[in-house]
């Protein structure tokens, strides 16, 4: 069967212990909270504090992998000093229609990457990723990982790639998609990683998820302002 | 005093046992580097792997951990 695998998350008020706590208290989470993956690329767009993040980990949970980072089976990152990572309980009251059931594939955060990667180069991995500078060692990472039938979730993987370095990620994603074996589910601020043809690209906020287009997020809107104009743009935004 | 504080940082060849080892193979690391800093804010940009993070001290290897 080719991607996407995820069909559909949805909210069971129900299972929702107590709606004014988080992550059940954010915006987008009302009752009738609903998600579908129709593509096998997925992008979600949206400022920081709208509940991306805890978004991508309730899907990750759902998926079985950890919730703050990895894969199935793995449990790499030491949760005592992990960031606080709410996934979990949001996963306990969503539901998933999978077509089929795929726990194969990968949590990609990069605040846990070393984590990740000192795991997996203790357990004897092919590759020596921590031997590679930061955004190296994601790329070799993920050429390794994205190559088989999965579901990936990408965290705002652009945080440690130059532009030239994602234009390679923009690469590697053609490829996984071309595969027709590998669904992603990405959270981005990059711009060029938003522009990827074919995937469905959605902007979180408060009102809940909604298509876009690229030229229609503030961040195109404000690197577009940039680019144009750098050194007035920002003196601008300093005298704000 | 105002800042900059730090002004000046420089490579010691003399201290260097090994210029082929890592991380004084970096391509920037020559006998005569240096770096002057002559304003309060100093960016650095770089592609990745350039060594951009060893020379701020983020690298464990560097660091010798």
């Amino acid at each position: 069967m080719p991607a996407p695998y995820l069909r559909r998350i949805w909210l069971d008020p129900s299972r929702v212990p107590d709606p004014e706590a988080y992550p059940f208290c954010l915006p987008f989470l009302h009752d009738d909270f609903e998600l579908s993956f129709d593509r096998p690329i997925t992008i979600i767009v949206g400022e920081n504090g709208s509940g991306k993040s805890t978004l991508l980990e309730g899907i990750a949970a759902l998926a079985g992998y950890d919730d703050a980072g990895g894969g199935k089976g793995y449990r790499p990152v030491d949760h005592s000093q992990a960031a606080e990572v709410m996934g979990g309980e949001l996963s306990e009251a969503l539901r998933a229609s999978w077509l089929p059931k795929i726990t194969k594939g990968w949590f990609f955060r990069a605040e846990t990457f070393f984590s990740v990667a000192r795991y997996l180069d203790a357990v004897g991995s092919t590759s020596d990723f921590l031997s590679y500078s930061h955004g190296e060692g994601f790329l070799r990472f993920f050429e390794e990982r994205c190559q088989r039938q999965g579901i990936f979730i990408f965290d705002e993987p652009e945080s440690a790639l130059s532009p030239s370095r994602q234009m390679e990620f923009l690469k590697l994603m053609h490829r996984m998609e071309q595969s027709t074996i590998c669904q992603i589910v990405m959270a981005t601020h990059s711009p060029m990683l938003m522009a990827y043809p074919n995937a469905r690209l959605l902007r979180l906020s408060k009102y809940g998820l909604e298509p876009v287009i690229i030229e229609q997020t503030d961040h195109y809107k404000v690197m577009r302002e940039f680019c144009a104009d750098p050194a007035g743009f920002v003196e601008a935004v300093i005298e704000e | 005093m105002p800042a900059p504080y730090l002004r000046r940082i420089w490579l010691e060849p003399s201290r260097i046992a090994n210029r082929a080892a890592y991380p004084f193979c970096l391509l920037f690391l020559g006998d005569e580097f240096e770096l002057s800093f002559d304003r309060s804010i100093t960016i650095i940009v770089g592609e990745n792997g350039t060594g951009k993070s060893t020379l701020l001290g983020r690298n464990r290897r560097a660091r010798g951990l």
